[in-house]
């Protein structure tokens, strides 16, 4: 469903990303991990087109990125790190306008489901600006699915969230990975990843020094012999990095 | 356009109506939009009645004028990069329509009519406020229409090639291509400045227009100068506006099709613009600071918690010098370029010093460096040790330094040009420091009493507007009601000399303000005191 391959971002002499090739299948969750500036959010803006790669390709539900923006981004729902919503609009218009984008037939419906499932239905008629931040990041979430998105990318998803709010985001990203979507998730919160992913993707300095099954990172990385946690894994890899700088090679599945 | 796109603009014009009638529920919106309405209606009904019951200007003058005009605006724009603008999409418009389905010339298209419709509001005020400068309204208002778009599109297709060109080529571009245009337009002023021995602006401006050069940069705004000046829409601007439409679309095909890469960089000027609103929101102002920092104050001694609370502020405004040094030195060229072509004669004095007295009003704004640039750190500063008078006086310095190293380089910039009655200067220069402190003061009492923060206002936020006006208004009044007393108390006190005495009157006026100064310091701290951050931090 989304197919990235070798893909390389620069800004003038800074590289932040730099080759990084990684498929996520449907029913696939796959989770980016990295210490700040390993160039996640930069991966992320690239699959949804926010920004365009300075070289490789990002294929998207069959369409690459770059050439199709258009049927590629049809496919696709993108969630940013701290979502920014217009705020003199409603939470229903902005639904009104995703469902328009994205030509969704009868959205009114699956709006007030959507609304109902992160609790929003009494805040339906309330500015953006008059939103808490966890409430910002619920309607981003309720506009990202209101098209059924084959594709999900998730930046941070928890951010702001009530434990509620947190259980019902988890339980959201299962259930559309379970109905056949590939979901990108960013975060720092380990458990979550752990949780939730069924694959790793571990940047460093823009590199990728882990692709692969959750399973196979704690295999690779156990230290000794024993189950490693994913923090066990991730400070080993990316501390091992900073030390050797890129002494572990990337490893994919 | 995609019909998501057509909806988003009306959603958001509903949006503003729904803005305004919110705002009026309550009475201080009420006040706020009547006091914006009457304003907006003396302007236009002043326009008015000079255009139908005194006497219109002159058609030849306005055609003069108008290309003129233009020209500086564009050259401002693109000097300060306000251009940027032009492309940037808010992080909103990022978020869900980049993401979108929507292809690129879509989303430019988008930009474009929502350019065309601000037009159409900010050139139905322009037009009626400036009725008397056209000879019909309805061709004033279509040339200041189309002169709005021409303008906005010139800014895009420049910020656009400057990409397509690179962002390195990009600024070494427009450098070259701003010294081209600057050293072109030296080379044709300097022999109409250096014949004009007393020429005023508009001789000096009209024999621009007449200069070979000036004929050839000024042709395609003199497009819409005469669609503003057509005695009718019909048959006499129509033939100037079909011109003025063929220069338009010519720039929209060069925005079409340079649009390659511009999201990217139209994304990065939009999160620019959005820090900078963020800045505004915090208070901080336009300005950003150097990403490296250079310069470095020595530590104060502690003078109570005064010397670090000043000194916090102080480097903020040192670190941000360099975007208020590029304003700084904007204004001083205006300056120096009206008193040079004004032909004050011996009015050049009372214009430095009324020229002074606005520029110093309009600098405030610039320099939050106090408790409006804290409105988001007033729990810190009130957890702090140091006592309210202290941490107040402290809070004032900053801007005061700022501000009065402002006018002096204003008041070097008049001496320069022209030479002002010496006495006037020396009466500028001295009255500069107690006048910064009282007015400094008075803005942070407003900000403490009534907290709203420095945003900017869109265009039809009426009740924004209006409420700007107010503080405006009451910010006059605190401020003449307490010159005037050190004014009256200071002639009162001199007269005690029996006979004239200036020097005395000077001395004792500026002892008042500087006690009047001191006398608002406990006032601040205990405005600062009442101010409940849960309930006053401004939305």
């Amino acid at each position: 469903m989304i197919d990235v391959r070798h893909l390389h971002k620069a800004y003038g002499p800074t590289i932040a990303v730099e080759d990084l090739s990684f498929p996520v299948g449907p029913g696939q969750i796959l989770g980016l991990l990295g210490p700040n500036g390993a160039g996640k959010t930069t991966t992320m803006r690239a699959v949804a087109g926010v920004i365009p790669p300075t070289r490789g390709q990002i294929i998207v539900a069959g369409h690459d990125v770059v050439q199709a923006p258009v049927a590629a981004k049809q496919a696709l729902a993108y969630v940013s790190d701290d979502p920014k919503l217009f705020e003199a609009l409603t939470v229903f218009e902005h639904l009104q306008f995703v469902a328009s984008a994205y030509g969704v037939a009868d959205f009114a419906a699956k709006a007030e489901r959507l609304l109902e499932q992160f609790e929003l239905t009494e805040q339906r008629n309330k500015l953006a600006q008059e939103l808490s931040r966890g409430m910002r990041q619920k309607v981003a979430v309720c506009c990202a699915y209101l098209h059924d998105p084959r594709a999900i990318v998730v930046d941070e998803p928890l951010t702001g969230l009530d434990p509620r709010g947190i259980r019902t985001m988890k339980q959201s990203l299962r259930d559309r990975a379970a109905g056949g979507a590939a979901v990108v998730i960013s975060s720092h919160l380990l458990a979550l990843v752990e949780d939730l992913c069924t694959d790793l993707l571990i940047l460093h300095r823009g590199r990728q020094l882990f692709f692969g099954g959750a399973d196979r990172a704690r295999e690779v990385f156990a230290t000794s012999g024993a189950d490693s946690s994913l923090e066990e894994v991730f400070f080993r890899v990316t501390e091992s990095a900073t030390e050797g700088d890129g002494c572990i090679p990337p490893l994919s599945r | 356009m995609h019909p998501a796109l057509v909806t988003l603009i009306l959603l958001q014009g509903k949006a503003l109506v729904r803005r305004a009638v919110r705002g009026a529920r309550s009475g201080r919106g009420i006040v706020f939009l009547l006091v914006a309405l009457s304003v907006l209606a003396l302007w236009v009904i002043k326009g008015i009645s000079q255009a139908y019951v005194g006497q219109r200007f002159s058609p030849e003058k306005a055609q003069t004028a108008f290309p003129l005009a233009m020209l500086a605006i564009c050259g401002v724009n693109l000097i300060s990069s306000v251009g940027e603008r032009a492309v940037a999409f808010l992080p909103p418009e990022v978020d869900f329509l980049f993401a979108g389905p929507f292809s690129r010339r879509q989303l430019l298209g988008y930009k474009l009519v929502k350019s065309a419709l601000g037009a159409v509001f900010t050139a139905s005020i322009f037009s009626l406020v400036f009725v008397r400068y056209t000879q019909h309204w309805a061709a004033g208002w279509l040339g200041i229409f189309l002169a709005l778009i021409f303008q906005q599109l010139l800014s895009m297709s420049v910020v656009l090639i400057g990409q397509t060109m690179g962002e390195r080529a990009y600024t070494r571009g427009r450098t070259a291509v701003m010294t081209t245009l600057l050293a072109l337009a030296g080379i044709a002023l300097a022999p109409l400045v250096l014949a004009s021995g007393t020429q005023s602006l508009p001789e000096l401006a009209t024999a621009f227009r007449g200069s070979m050069i000036g004929r050839i940069v000024l042709a395609p705004f003199d497009v819409f100068a005469r669609v503003v000046v057509a005695p009718a829409v019909v048959p006499d601007a129509l033939p100037w506006a079909g011109l003025a439409m063929a220069v338009i679309g010519g720039l929209v095909l060069i925005v079409m099709w340079l649009d390659a890469h511009y999201l990217e960089t139209s994304a990065a000027a939009g999160q620019r613009m959005y820090e900078r609103v963020q800045r505004l929101r915090r208070g901080l102002g336009p300005l950003r600071a150097a990403p490296q920092p250079r310069w470095r104050l020595p530590r104060p001694p502690r003078l109570g918690g005064t010397g670090p609370l000043a000194w916090r502020q102080l480097t903020a405004a040192v670190r941000q010098s360099r975007a208020l040094m590029f304003r700084l030195l904007v204004i001083c060229v205006a300056f120096a370029a009206v008193l040079q072509a004004g032909g004050f004669g011996d009015g050049s004095g009372n214009f430095v010093v009324g020229a002074l007295f606005w520029l110093t009003f309009m600098l405030s704004s610039m320099v939050p460096f106090d408790f409006r640039g804290d409105a988001d750190r007033i729990d810190t500063l009130k957890v702090l040790p140091v006592s309210g008078v202290a941490l107040c006086a402290a809070q004032l310095m900053a801007p005061v330094a700022v501000m009065a190293m402002c006018q002096l380089s204003l008041l070097a910039v008049a001496c320069l040009t022209l030479a002002p009655d010496p006495r006037l200067l020396v009466v500028a220069i001295v009255f500069l420091v107690p006048f910064d402190v009282l007015l400094i003061a008075i803005e942070n009492l407003i900000f403490l009493v009534f907290p709203v923060r420095l945003n900017p206002v869109s265009p039809g936020d009426l009740e924004g507007w209006g409420r700007q006006m107010l503080v405006f208004v009451l910010k006059m009044l605190f401020l003449l009601t307490l010159c005037g007393v050190a004014v009256w108390l200071g002639f009162v006190a001199s007269g005690f000399w029996g006979r004239p005495a200036p020097h005395a009157f000077m001395v004792l006026t500026v002892v008042i303000m500087l006690i009047e100064a001191v006398a608002f310091l406990p006032l601040l701290a205990l405005a600062f005191r009442r101010f409940d951050p849960s309930l006053h931090t401004p939305a």
